[in-house]
């Protein structure tokens, strides 16, 4: 195995960050579902959350961006199977994402009615760990292990504190989906393994050895096909995005959305697992994944213009920039790789923001119709502003981290696919706009139509709105948003560390048609007859 | 280019984000109040310390502050001003704390959030004038769009509030998309022009992009998507139909930062001609037809209007079409004309509008049908009208008249046709503007609204004189502003003549 460009964790940390990031909740998952009382269970998650926040600082401080490839490698091999977590500038970022996502959504219990469910509590615990594992894995079967295991907190949430009837149905509807899925994940990486293996090597899923493969596979198109109609799914991309309006309307409000549409695993899925296992043939097959998202992205649009319930309007949005995320890691440059990765954060944290305040509004008013909302800003301030930033953030909006993302994904996007598509996609970036800013007026501006005034509370305290958790839900997003907004560059940078070795590491066509020698002469020479 | 000792514009950009953000901290609304006023006026100050320390005898940037912001793109926070820009900055200061001052009272819901995005529009649009990177242009440039969501949506007059901030919103959106194509197409172009490799030769900063050498063929696209981008805020037809919408709806104050602050034009005037300087010469002719349609066509519109808002919203396009006409003839007689017109218009359309908002509130309507024989009742009102109508028009002794007059010799220059549309365009203006007044404020009094309603009070009076003197000194003294843009508008043009 080439071990060039592999940082191990003894070089750099005092104990295996990865491995330690992902047992903490697990541990205290445990914790809570042995604890005897729900005060404590809901102490020991909070302990258990900040614990990985603040590693995962560490592991944003002990990350080093200027050296390329995976650091904090860490492996144990048998004779059966590898266990193999590293990170590299396209995982890193998720990470401290998925902590702070889990700490917020544990906030938000204390909002709900949820925060005396241990299992509730145990659930997203479990969740935190999976996604962590599952970003930090480097291993195609571990990867693959740990999305399987998402479905069981996931299934448990929906049917736990799903608000719609329907929850059976819905949870098998998300069986059937993801079930096809995560078989047609788990086909590609066995084909992809076995190819790999017919050199005569032995059988290994480890990313390093797939991603390194010189061999011709036999069955290249059918991997990838596999793998990116495997990841689609978890996305969602269009037209495999049938389960998730559903969910959404049906499932519970917040809880697993933010998981859901709030850490993009299926885009990371792609970029780490299916384009540099057999880039020529993504390449190849580039057109067909460029209509898949061209149609997302308005087809999502189009049908959150005409959606009246507000859970599932965000859950044709999230369809929507689906499409503009895979494009452009389609683009198959440096710009829209970062600008892909850098979007997926900033549009999960918005999503999550905009689900959370949809969560409160929901726990206040009990209804999702946007027809009988209305006056909410008056309602709490908080909940307003959560909801606008995270828009703003969804629509581009200079200042926020979608901002950036999106200048650089154009910028990709024109090298890779040339003027009408990126055109296409800044459209279609306009029609979330202003589906998101109906929406905003309609929910928050517009007259109260069901309610007079504020809604008031007349039954017992434990379910009064909480002021204070909504500014704190409110207040982190708000900051991490407007802060990563403006304060870009560290950020990039982080992410950039990955992109550079990518362009090392791989024969890709990373070379820009502006760049072509051809027409830097004859740029050139207009330059001379000038003079 | 001359680099600034202290990071004086910055702190003016910044000071009034501050002061909103401290507004959003404070119970008590009184105090609130006064923390905006206090905050205006220091920032009126601070910008004509500004236009005091600007030297007139340089043509270049100067308060220069540089910054890196995203190193990795090479994305700088790069500010200064011109002798083009300089004077936008004492105006934006001096309409904001008019249109604070103008709803002091009239805000009774929630007025410290209505204060705060008053105050942060303030910093935003000055940033706007003061970016000289198009990243952080393009930053100002759409963060002006939520405050003026809010505003409109929130406190606007008329019934569809809502729909109009949503309009005004979305049209602002799409004319952003042009832009940033435009400016990426402008990196990319510099850093192949420097045979570079991309991540590190992609360039955001005007002075340099101004210096790098485009194809012809780029440079029509470049200029075509900036006119486009920039024609939607001008606005010019067929893009103007958000701001009739915006002046029925929209609360008077903020209506009068929409059409007094031109910032549409301002981006054609820094931007568009400069950056593509072959497309400019060559496509001029587009230029001219476009600024001679709007003239005309707001100018006929306006004359069918019976609602003062909206035919100051059609007077204001027209008035965007001479600008337009101005600049499109590149001598140095238009572009100054265009440059005093911009400044001029930001004094007489904002104070139109804010006499419109004072009409309104008085008598419930600005409709010519509810109104006539104002005169009488309210003198004041009608003096001030006046002053400000005739400066619309171009009268002699108001600052109308000196920059009308250099455009129509600019376009009569440039070509005879050009300038006899803009001499019909100046006449229609005068038969709009001088027929409402007649219906408006003359002839007998109809309705007991009129005959009860209070003249201006001493506030309202007081906030108005400022643009009326303004107006006066401008008129008798061009040569005050004349001096200050004159070399930087020879150094516009000297990019813009044929080779």
């Amino acid at each position: 195995m080439d071990y060039t460009n592999i940082t191990l964790w003894s070089e750099t940390v005092a104990f295996p960050l990865l491995t330690t990031m992902t047992l903490i909740p697990l541990i205290a998952m445990v914790i809570v579902l042995f604890s005897s009382s729900s005060v404590t269970a809901l102490r020991v998650g909070f302990v258990g959350t900040m614990l990985t926040i603040a590693m995962s600082i560490y592991l944003l401080v002990v990350f080093d961006a200027d050296l390329p490839g995976i650091q904090l490698f860490e492996q144990v091999q048998n004779n059966l199977f590898t266990y193999t977590v590293g990170i590299d500038g396209a995982s890193i970022l998720f990470i401290p994402l998925t902590a702070i996502l889990s700490l917020l959504a544990l906030i938000y219990t204390l909002t709900t009615r949820r925060s005396t469910d241990r299992v509730h509590i145990a659930c997203l615990l479990a969740y935190e760990a999976i996604l962590i594992g599952a970003f930090s894995a480097m291993n195609a079967m571990q990867f693959w292990f740990w999305c399987v295991l998402e479905l069981v907190p996931l299934v448990l949430i929906t049917l736990r504190t799903g608000s719609g009837q329907n929850r059976r149905w819905v949870v098998a509807l998300l069986m059937q989906h993801w079930g096809s899925g995560l078989f047609m994940l788990l086909a590609g990486f066995l084909l992809l393994g076995f190819g790999v293996m017919g050199s005569g090597e032995i059988l290994s899923f480890d990313w390093l050895v797939l991603s390194q493969n010189e061999n011709t596979l036999e069955y290249g198109a059918l991997i990838f096909f596999l793998l990116f109609f495997g990841s689609a799914i978890r996305m969602p991309l269009f037209p495999f995005h049938g389960w998730l309006p559903v969910l959404a309307e049906h499932g519970s409000v917040a809880s697993v959305g933010i998981f859901l549409v709030g850490v993009k695993l299926g885009i990371y899925a792609v970029i780490r697992f299916v384009v540099p296992m057999v880039p020529d043939i993504a390449e190849e097959w580039t057109w067909f994944v460029l209509t898949l998202g061209l149609i997302g992205i308005f087809y999502g649009a189009l049908l959150a213009l005409m959606q009246v319930n507000i859970r599932r309007l965000l859950a044709f949005a999230v369809i929507s920039h689906t499409g503009m995320l895979v494009i452009g890691i389609f683009d198959f440059n440096k710009y829209g790789m970062e600008g892909s990765i850098l979007l997926a954060i900033a549009y999960g944290l918005a999503t999550a923001g905009m689900l959370f305040s949809i969560g409160m509004i929901y726990k206040r008013t009990h209804t999702a119709y946007i027809s009988r909302l209305g006056g909410m800003f008056d309602a709490s301030t908080a909940i307003a502003v959560l909801f606008v930033i995270s828009a703003l953030s969804t629509m581009v909006m200079p200042g926020t981290p979608g901002f950036d993302g999106a200048h650089l994904l154009i910028e990709g996007t024109i090298k890779g696919h040339g003027w009408l598509v990126s055109i296409a996609i800044l459209f279609g970036n306009v029609l979330a706009a202003a589906l998101l800013l109906r929406a905003f007026q309609q929910i928050f501006i517009a007259a109260p139509k069901r309610f007079q005034g504020p809604y008031k509370y007349k039954t017992s305290s434990s379910s009064n709105p909480s002021p204070r958790n909504e500014r704190i839900i409110a207040a982190v997003i708000c900051s991490l948003l407007i802060g990563i907004g403006f304060h870009t560059s560290p950020w990039v940078d982080i992410i950039d560390q990955n992109v550079d070795y990518r362009t090392e590491l791989h024969t890709m066509n990373y070379d820009l048609p502006y760049t072509d020698t051809d027409d830097a002469t004859v740029h050139i020479n207009i330059k001379d007859n000038k003079e | 280019m001359s680099e600034a000792e202290f990071p004086l514009l910055s702190f003016i950009i910044l000071l009034p984000l501050l002061g909103a953000v401290a507004i959003g901290f404070i119970r008590d609304i009184d105090l609130a109040k006064i923390i905006t006023l206090c905050v205006a006026s220091f920032v009126l100050f601070l910008t004509l310390f500004v236009v005091l320390l600007f030297d007139n005898s340089q043509s270049g940037f100067q308060l220069v502050e540089n910054y890196a912001w995203i190193p990795s793109l090479n994305v700088e926070y790069f500010v200064g001003v011109d002798g083009i820009s300089v004077l936008f900055l004492p105006l934006t200061a001096l309409l904001t704390l008019i249109a604070i001052l103008a709803s002091w009272r009239s805000t009774q819901n929630n007025p410290r959030f209505h204060f705060a995005l008053l105050l942060a529009l303030e910093g935003i649009t000055i940033g706007v004038f003061c970016a000289l990177d198009m990243m952080l242009f393009l930053l100002f440039w759409e963060l002006t769009l939520p405050p003026l969501f809010f505003l409109i949506g929130l406190w606007g007059i008329g019934s569809q509030r809502r729909g109009a901030a949503m309009k005004y919103t979305l049209y602002m959106l799409f004319g952003g998309v042009p832009l940033l194509l435009a400016i990426i197409l402008l990196a990319v172009n510099h850093s192949s022009q420097v045979g570079g490799a991309i991540p590190y030769d992609l360039a955001f900063s005007l002075p340099v992009l101004l210096e790098t050498s485009m194809p012809a063929d780029l440079q029509t696209v470049v200029f075509l998507l900036f006119l486009l981008g920039f024609a939607i805020k001008a606005p010019l037809v067929p893009f103007h139909t958000w701001l009739p919408t915006a002046s029925m709806e929209g609360p008077t104050h903020v209506v009068a930062l929409l059409v007094g602050l031109k910032l549409g034009i301002y981006g054609i005037l820094r931007f568009t001609l400069p950056l593509a300087p072959i497309a400019a010469i060559e496509f001029s002719w587009i230029l001219s037809i476009i600024g001679v349609i709007t003239l005309m066509y707001g100018a006929l519109i306006a004359l069918q209007q019976t609602n003062l808002r909206r035919l100051l919203a059609f007077s204001s396009i027209s008035h965007v079409g001479m600008v337009i006409i101005g600049i499109a003839s590149l001598n140095i007689q238009g572009v100054q004309g265009a440059v005093f017109q911009l400044i001029n218009f930001t004094l007489v359309a904002s104070s139109l509008m804010l006499v419109a908002g004072f009409i309104q509130s008085r008598i419930g309507s600005t409709d010519a049908v509810h109104l006539g024989g104002m005169a009488k009742v309210m003198p004041r009102l009608t003096c001030l009208y006046f002053i400000f109508a005739l400066a619309s028009i171009g009268i002699p002794g108001t600052s109308g008249f000196p920059a009308e007059l250099l455009m129509i010799i600019g376009a009569l220059t440039s070509h005879t046709g050009l300038g006899i549309a803009a001499l019909a365009g100046a006449i229609l203006g005068a038969a709009y503007m001088l027929s409402f007044t007649r219906r408006a404020f003359f002839g007998p009094i109809k309705h007991t609204d009129v005959a009860q309603a209070h003249d201006l009070k001493t506030r309202e009076l007081a906030l108005l004189c400022f643009p009326a003197f303004l107006i006066l000194l401008f008129g008798f003294f061009p040569d005050s502003i004349l001096n200050i843009n004159q070399l930087a508008s020879e150094a516009w043009l000297s990019r813009l003549t044929v080779p």
